[in-house]
This record gives C-alpha cells, structure tokens and sequence, in this order.
C-alpha cells in the first residue's frame, strides 16, 4: 500500500527536516493538510502546488515554534533557516529518495525489517523487543544501528547511481 | 556507524536523541553548534531527517496491513506491555496516518477536479421554487397566520400589517406591496388584492399576470401600473408604463388602459377616469432599497471600528475633499482627476474615475491585524491587465494589494518577509469563477484575519478567493489610492493600473466581519432596478 503521494512525502521530508520529531511532524502534517483542503479553491493550478503547499507547511511550523517553550525546539531560529533552504533545495528529490527506500526495505531480511517495524511503528521499547526477539538489549540495540546503517548505504547508493542523480 | 561520514557520528546521534526527545540542554547547544559550523552538516542532517521521516511512514503503511499478519514469534509476550516506554502509543500514531491518507486521498481528487471547482458558498435561489419569494423588505409585519413561510410565498391569503415587501414570482413578475393590506396569491400569475396597494412590474414574459380587485378585473400586458383598494372599496389603476386590460364585474368588454392614464371606481358605480396616473402614492423597490441603505449606513457609521467610510457624497466646503463620514477629523480622501456623478441610488453620488491618474488619495497610519474592507463599484471597462480598487503605493513588507484582473477576477496580495523559493508574497490568490461583471454595480469586499488564520475574497456577498495568511504579518497601509497604484517599485510590473468605472462607497474597519455580515451588507445595500 503506498502511504504517502508524492507531494505528501515531501511535505512530511520538508516538516521532519524543520522539527526533527516524527510524532510531531505528523501533527504539523495533518494540520498543513487541514489548510490545504481549506484553501484548495484558491488554488491556482496554473502554478506549481508545491511551493504553494510548502507555503502552507511554513505557517504552522511557524506556529509550532511560536507555540512551543523554547527548551522544547531543538533548533534556533537561524539553524531552522538554514535546513528550511537546503531541504527545500533538495525536495525535488524526495520522491526519488522514498523510491529508494522501498527497494532497499524489500531486501532486507524478515526479521530485521520486523524490528526496524516493532521500533518505529509500534514503538515499542528496546526491552520489549528484546524480550520478544529473544536477544539482549545490547544485541537489539546494535542490530538496529546496523540495520539503519546499511538502509543508508543503499539508499545513498541508489541515490548516486540513478540517471538523474544530483542532489 | 557511518563510514561516510564519520564526523557526523555525533550529528547522528544527537539527531536520534531529539526524535526520542531526550536531548538534554547541553546537547541540544551541540547538535545547533554543529549545524552552524558547515552546509555539509546541514545537508547530511536534512537527508537523514527526511529519510527518517520517509521510514516511519514505510514501516506504518506495512504495519497497519500487518497487524493480523505477523509472525507469532515476533510479537511481545504477555506482559511485555507493562514495561515502560518512553515512546507514545502507537494508536496514535497509526490515527495519524489514516488521517494522512484521507486527506491525501481528497486533496488528489480535488486538485484533480479543479476545472470545475465546488461553489464554496450558497447560491441564493432554494432548490424548490416557490410561488413567489420575497426578495427585499423594509419593516414588515405579518398578521400570524397569514405570513411567508421564511421569504416564500405559495397559494393562500397573506395579510401583511405594516412595512413595504418587493416579492418576485417565479414567472417573473414582481410587485412591490405596501401594508396594510390583505392579499391572495391564487398561483404565480393571478392575484386577489382585498385592500391595499401594490405597484406591479410585469416583465415580457410574464404577461398577462392578473391582478383583481372587488371591483375589477387587471391584466397586465407588459407593463408598470399601480392598483390600489382602499378601505372605502375604492379601487384605483394607475398605469405608469405599457398598458392595462381591466375587465370590469358585470361588463362583457375589456377597456385598455395606457400608460398615462389612471382609472377608479367606487362601489357600485360606472369607472372614473383620471387623466393623471399618481406615482409617488405607489411604493416603488427602489424605495425599499434607499431606505435600507441609509439604514445600513447608520449602522456602519456608528460601529466603532471604523476606521474610514466613504459615502461619496460631495463635502459642501471644499470639492477636492472625501470626507471620511465616521471621523471627519482624520483619514480624509483626496481627490484627483475623478469627477462626480451620479451614485447608485437615485439622489446618491458616486466618483467617476476615468483617466490615467484619476484617484483618491488617503494616508492610513497603525498595524492591522484584522480588518474588513468594502465597495460599491461599478467597472465601465478594464484598460490594463491590472486595475487597483484599492492599492497600498509601493509594495512593500506589510502592504496589501485590491485589484481586478481583465477579465474581471478579484486579485488580492500581501507582500511577507524573507522571499522564499519561487514568491516574495505571502499570497496572491484570485477569484476563479465569480467575476467582476462590466455596467454593474457590484458589491466587493474583503476580510483579513489573523487570528482566525484567513483571508477572504467577495463579489456580491459570496466568497469568490479564500487562503491562509502569515500568522505574524499584519497589514499596513501607510499611503493608498482608491482606484489607482502609486509609486510601483519594480520595472516589469505593470504599472497603470487606474479604475475605470464608478465608485460611490468605501470602507476600511478595523475588524474582520463575518460572511454573514458581508452578505448582509450586499443584500441591503444592494440597489433595486425599479
């Protein structure tokens, strides 16, 4: 099933980069997505929907750090700047990139792509998967940075090697 | 962990620390020191959020189909749910994703649709048609029983006890009746009047629309009259315009009547005619409208919000003057080029703009967080791609531009802060369907807000343009012209933009109205034909 649509998967790239918390950017998302149902009639589909959806996205990023105490944002003001402009460079290559994604998932073994699973989407512990994979909390932990590292290396590699591949 | 990069080991980890939301103050500093130091840094951490970000999604898009599916053997024990997790629960975030999908699903479909977009607001005409819908009022009480249900009128006797009523009927005739009186609509061509007077405008293809009284018998033959019973029985016809078929009771032939002339009877004895019809005894629309109008006008003067309202009404001292009509003491118009002319209700001015330049002139000082903006404009014709209605000069930080296109769409634009990818504005929408029609007047309007996150577009009390607006940008105007663009900054823009057409109201307040409000305005400031 595929989750996220093109635009979706780099609105939510664009929110993660500015918040760096999925729950988070999964609430700024939803709330983008509220503003842009409403204000699909003033949508002129002679210009490009994303940097009109993008607009959208900055506002209530922009009030989620307006709303927040400060000791909860992790980045300042300057920081946040300099990754809106270098994601917003490189969103053209997020669909690419969630492409990637999918083909180096797929290769993964059963049970890595269940812990990868248990960890992000059922969010559970690293006890709890411990327990029910029966290894040591050392060994969960490992296997997961391992599992994240050689994701990396294969998405960057598909990332390099595509025919379009500039970033 | 990377190879790559193993300078970003850090970076890596303190990224991961923040999604758990366990960075501590310390290396929250780290993690923007870092960022701060190299481009490199800043574009390894955007990748890696963004894949993040990309992975979750992947693992919850598998998990709400895996559920059921997985392996016995991977799924936590019994009692494995009672050791604490820092992280939150994954109902949550399983509810996030359906959310994402519906909404994903619906933005595709009606950015899909937009070649025919839905009417975001309701068109004024019911689905049922009624006998006859009263379509503007002044004052009027209805005896009880003998009432409109709501502003329609179906077969049955109506007693209305004060107040003037303008009611259309389906077939196109319209009466305006003035109370007392006692009526009885018999269906969309054929009324009983029992006492009373109604002054009837029968378009062409409602002729032969029937009105009857005691003593006799009007059809209509495209046409304007006025028939009156009055207490005493005595029934009158006026004819203002066309002409009049009466069937008198008891006589087999028609007499026609012409515009001109009037006739009257009383009970029981032959027809008196008059050689005078007597306008000013019928009550036309248009009096209906003006007195609303005035009414509404008072109103909006009195609110205290308003910052300037413009009647267009020329100032007895000095002509070059618009007087601010809620404060005559600040925010004056002044006028250049733009002559007087009349208005859109009888005995009512308005400024005719009609060369390069015509305009008026005014300086409005503060911050608006929120405000309403209104006119009443009739376009005679569109000279340049863009005319201003009401433009701030320049276009600066803060300004906020009203214009139509030339094809009569209502443009309206902010400038914001720091120019992003492709758009130094905060927005720039336009209406897409409802248009500025030319040689009618027509209601504008306007409403930005804040706190409530909007900004809204009307033509005629519908909402034609809606977008969100920066939450930290209120507007300025600083120094504006009605009609005009002053001082444009870049070269390419077009820089005429001068209103050709008629403009006799204007108003800024400091509040964003409603759109009920909005159409309210419209309904009663609306000018009648007759």
């Amino acid at each position: 099933m595929t989750l996220l649509t093109g635009n979706q998967s780099q609105l939510l790239g664009y929110i993660m980069a500015s918040v760096a918390n999925s729950n988070d950017s999964q609430d700024i998302l939803q709330k983008t997505n509220i503003q842009l149902w409403r204000n699909h009639e003033s949508y002129d589909s002679s210009r490009p929907f994303l940097p009109w959806a993008l607009t959208l996205a900055r506002f209530q990023i922009l009030s989620f750090y307006r709303d927040r105490q400060r000791d909860r944002l992790i980045f300042d003001a300057d920081v946040l700047e300099s990754l809106q402009t270098v994601t917003e460079e490189r969103i053209q290559s997020v669909p690419r990139r969630q492409e990637a994604l999918r083909s180096c998932l797929v290769k993964l073994k059963d049970e890595q792509r269940t812990i990868l699973s248990l960890y992000y989407a059922h969010r559970k512990s690293i006890e709890q998967i411990s327990l029910s994979c029966n290894r040591s909390i050392d060994g969960v932990k490992s296997l997961l940075l391992r599992i994240r590292k050689n994701l990396k290396e294969c998405i960057d590699t598909r990332m390099n090697t595509s025919p379009e591949s500039q970033s | 962990m990377s190879n790559d990069h193993p300078e970003f080991d850090e970076l890596d980890r303190l990224l991961a620390l923040a999604d758990e939301e366990e960075l501590s103050v310390e290396q929250r500093d780290r993690l923007n020191q870092i960022l701060r130091e190299s481009v490199t840094a800043v574009e390894y951490a955007s990748d890696k959020l963004v894949t993040e970000a990309l992975l979750r999604n992947e693992l919850l898009s598998d998990a709400t189909g895996d559920l059921l599916g997985m392996p016995q053997s991977f799924l936590p024990p019994e009692g494995a749910e009672n050791l604490v997790s820092p992280r939150f629960g994954k109902r949550r975030a399983l509810l996030a994703v359906a959310a994402a999908v519906v909404f994903a699903s619906l933005l595709g479909f009606l950015l899909q649709k937009k070649s025919s977009p839905v009417q975001v607001a309701d068109s004024a005409k019911p689905a049922t048609q009624a006998l006859a819908r009263m379509i503007n009022q002044l004052d009027t009480r209805f005896a009880p029983n003998l009432a409109p249900e709501g502003d329609e009128f179906e077969v049955g006797r109506y007693e209305l006890q004060e107040g003037i009523a303008e009611l259309e009927f389906r077939t196109g005739a319209k009466f305006v009746v003035e109370g007392p009186a006692d009526f009885t609509i018999k269906n969309d061509m054929h009324v009983f009047l029992t006492e009373g007077r109604i002054r009837a405008r029968i378009s062409d293809r409602a002729t032969g629309f029937r009105i009857d009284a005691p003593e006799v018998d009007v059809v209509d033959l495209g046409t304007e009259f006025g028939i009156a019973v009055n207490p005493d029985q005595k029934t009158e016809v006026h004819v203002f315009s066309g002409e009049v078929e009466l069937h008198e009771e008891g006589s087999k032939e028609a007499r026609l009547v012409r515009e001109g002339y009037a006739a009257g009877w009383e009970e029981g004895s032959a027809a008196v005619v008059l050689t005078q019809p007597r306008e000013e005894e019928f009550r036309t629309a248009k009096d209906i409208s003006q007195t609303l109008g005035r009414q509404l006008t008072d109103r909006l003067l009195a609110d205290g919000e308003m910052v300037a309202f413009y009647d267009f009404q020329p100032d007895e001292s000095s002509s070059g003057r618009l007087v601010n009509r809620a404060n005559p003491q600040a925010v004056n118009g002044r006028i250049h080029g733009a002559t007087w002319v009349r208005g859109r209700q009888p005995n009512s001015s308005a400024l005719l703009f009609e060369n390069v330049g015509d305009r008026v002139f005014l300086e409005i000082d503060g911050e608006f967080p929120e405000f309403t903006l209104s006119t009443w404009l009739k376009v005679e014709r569109f000279d340049s791609y863009i005319t201003a209605i009401f433009n701030t000069d320049n276009y600066e930080r803060h300004e906020h531009h009203w214009q139509l296109l030339d094809d009569g769409a209502v443009q309206g634009s902010q400038l914001g802060k720091n120019p992003s990818l492709n758009s130094p504005e905060i927005y720039r929408i336009k209406s897409e369907e409802d248009t500025v029609p030319i040689g009618r007047w027509t209601h504008l309007a306007a409403t930005f807000s804040i706190s409530s996150g909007d900004v809204r577009y009307y033509v005629d009390g519908r909402l034609v343009a809606e977008t969100v607006i920066d939450p930290d940008c209120p507007v300025r105007f600083g120094k504006c012209n009605i009609g005009h663009w002053g001082s444009p900054a870049g070269p390419s823009w077009p820089k005429q933009r001068n209103f050709c057409g008629r403009i006799d109201e204007f108003f800024l307040l400091r509040r964003a109205m409603s759109s009920e409000e909005i159409a309210e305005i419209h309904q009663l400031g609306r000018p009648a034909k007759w």
